[in-house]
């Protein structure tokens, strides 16, 4: 018994009927191999899992309040040859699959072809055009709202602001953090920003329009299982977008933490840091290695190649002792006191737990990376674009609040984000 | 004319109902958030009438409408599950002491309590994999509900398998040692 097998069983669902001697043979593949077995468990714990049926009436309530939707594709409706409808059986099931199985084969042959199709009567991915030809290309899920179907890969909070923009019977610049909650889904930074080479060069001084691509200080520490689990989600996201530079910052929490912050820029020194970061996780967390000596990383930084003399050198050299002081700075200053945290154009900060889900931070720290942008282009640049520095330096000739705060809300006035400052 | 669309929608949908709640509930596991996300998919399935009435396999067209909604739009957030997060006994704020014993470890329900925590760190795409396929979906029709191939969605759902069986082996055996801690510096 191969993994490969494993996971040909699990796929299809056949783990109830084998037979007693292939049964046999799985449980010793599981005894040895710890990521089947892990599967085999997920696999048995989800399918043990019962869930209500729906709420009487779910189905006629929802029937009930469809006449507030009149924009319905009615394009052949009756035309369908009648089929009675009946809960699907185990057997009618089995059936169906299988001829459903070479339907989809032609189905998908067609569906890759040069024109777009899809199974006959399945909902499209490709927008409605509105053409009337929804008789032989159905339209996508969301047509009930056109501006879905043009754009069904829109991102929700793009979404969140048109519609913003287009019930405000004046044209008000659209906000892009309108679907979230200051306080809840993320906070401003308040602290005095101290002076650092970490990060983007553009990014290191305030003074001056903000820069693109937006900055986001990515704070997280090899120890953090969260941080490890968050890591698909940051990757991808740093591949993918083109508006943001992503820099990753290493904090120092205990002297653990310090020892891989260490770590960390004197991979970057060596030129070593992609290989190293993931090594670091994959040694911590799926292999038990705390990584919690100096011995123990070199012996890593060996396994990647690293002279040891080269690493011991580099790894105390006052560079690196400055690069961790500023890490240690920067995180203090932000406020940064749980990992992980993502803290946008220095101004924001959000993480997976103020967010809801690793994929949530992600669009909310995109939703902060794009107000960034328009504070930028929309506010008055003096002093929107760095209130609390502005204030501060005002604040130091001897203004008295009241001063200052009429001056932030005059020049704030049409600031779609003023309310953020406050 | 609207009075015998929403009948045969109704009579469209009726045999489908229920396993199309059990699937968002898996997906969400919350009743309201899954009312929710059921009402979205009936409201956009309406919408496009002929559409179902033509579909061979209503049950797999209905879950795709689902899917791509629950995939996509940001109107869940408001209620997530994941606001459970930042509640103590979550999975950033777990402390030693919080350790299952052994006993514990052998009680169904504990195995269950994590697999509530963990399922939450999973992606979105990941946990509906996870969950069409426990609701008896089969590889084919994962196919047309998600728009991905087959190879691609059997190597996704044995990943999304191997990390949730990471993430509950984290949660059973390790604490997080990350939440809110001091600078000792």
């Amino acid at each position: 018994m191969t993994c490969d097998e494993i996971m040909s069983i699990l796929n299809g669902r056949e783990a109830v009927s084998l037979s007693p001697a292939r049964r046999a043979s799985v449980d010793a593949h599981l005894a040895v191999c710890r990521e089947c077995a892990g599967a085999w468990l997920v696999v048995d714990a989800i399918g043990r899992e019962r869930w209500p049926d729906p709420p009487e009436g779910l189905l006629a309530r929802i029937v009930e309040g469809l006449d507030a939707h009149g924009n319905i594709d009615v394009a052949g409706l009756g035309t369908a040859p009648a089929r009675e409808i009946k809960p699907p059986s185990r057997s009618a099931a089995r059936t169906a699959l299988l001829a459903a199985s070479i339907a989809v084969a032609f189905g998908l042959a067609v569906w890759l072809g040069p024109e777009p199709a899809v199974e006959p009567g399945m909902p499209s991915s490709s927008p409605a055009d509105g053409s009337g030809a929804t008789a032989t290309r159905p339209a996508e899920p969301g047509a009930l709202d056109p501006q879905r179907a043009a754009a069904p890969t829109e991102r929700p909070t793009e979404r969140a602001a048109a519609e913003r923009a287009d019930s405000s019977p004046v044209a008000a610049p659209a906000w892009p953090l309108a679907a979230y909650e200051r306080g809840r889904h993320y906070r401003v930074v308040s602290n005095a920003l101290p002076p650092t080479t970490l990060g983007s060069p553009q990014n290191r001084s305030f003074a001056g329009a903000l820069p693109s691509p937006i900055e986001v200080l990515y704070f997280f520490m090899y120890g953090c299982f969260p941080c490890y689990a968050f890591e698909p989600q940051i990757d991808g996201w740093e591949t993918r977008a083109d508006r943001v530079e992503l820099v990753r910052v290493p904090v120092v929490f205990n002297r653990q933490a310090e020892l891989h912050a260490r770590a960390h820029y004197t991979a970057e020194a060596l030129g070593k840091l992609d290989a190293m970061h993931d090594a670091f996780f994959t040694a911590i967390h799926d292999r038990g290695n705390r990584l919690d000596d100096e011995a123990s990383i070199a012996a890593l930084f060996a396994q990647l190649g690293v002279d040891d003399v080269d690493f011991r050198a580099t790894f105390h050299s006052p560079e690196i002792d400055r690069k961790l002081e500023e890490a240690i700075d920067l995180t203090r200053s932000l406020g940064v006191d749980a990992v992980p945290s993502l803290v946008v154009g220095r101004r924001y900060l959000t993480s997976p737990s103020m967010a809801g889900s690793h994929e949530e931070a992600i669009e909310v720290a995109e939703a902060l990376a794009e107000s960034a942008v328009s504070d930028a282009q929309q506010c008055e640049p003096a002093v929107m674009r760095e209130p609390r520095r502005q204030l501060e330096t005002i604040s130091q000739d001897g203004a008295d609040t009241e001063t200052l705060v009429e001056l932030v809300e005059r020049a704030a006035t049409g600031c779609p984000s003023r309310n953020r400052i406050f | 004319m609207s009075e015998s669309h929403r009948s045969l929608f109704a009579k469209l949908v009726e045999p489908h109902f229920d396993g199309l709640y059990r699937t968002a509930m898996r997906l969400t596991r919350n009743a309201d958030d899954a009312e929710d996300l059921v009402q979205e998919a009936c409201l956009r399935a309406y919408a496009q009438l002929s559409s179902l009435e033509r579909a061979e396999r209503p049950a797999a067209w209905l879950q795709r409408v689902q899917y791509r909604i629950f995939i996509d739009d940001v109107r869940h957030r408001r209620r997530s599950p994941f606001a459970a997060l930042s509640e103590p006994g979550n999975l950033l704020d777990i402390t030693p002491s919080q350790q299952p014993n052994p006993e514990e470890l052998a009680d169904g329900a504990l195995l269950e309590r994590h697999l509530e925590h963990a399922w939450r760190l999973l992606g979105k795409e990941q946990r509906a994999l996870l969950a069409l396929h426990a609701e008896g979906y089969s590889l084919s029709d994962l196919e047309l509900i998600t728009g991905a191939g087959r190879n691609a969605i059997g190597v996704r759902l044995h990943r999304a398998r191997t990390k949730l069986a990471r993430l509950l082996e984290a949660r059973l055996e390790r604490p997080a040692p990350c939440a809110k801690m001091e600078v000792e510096r």
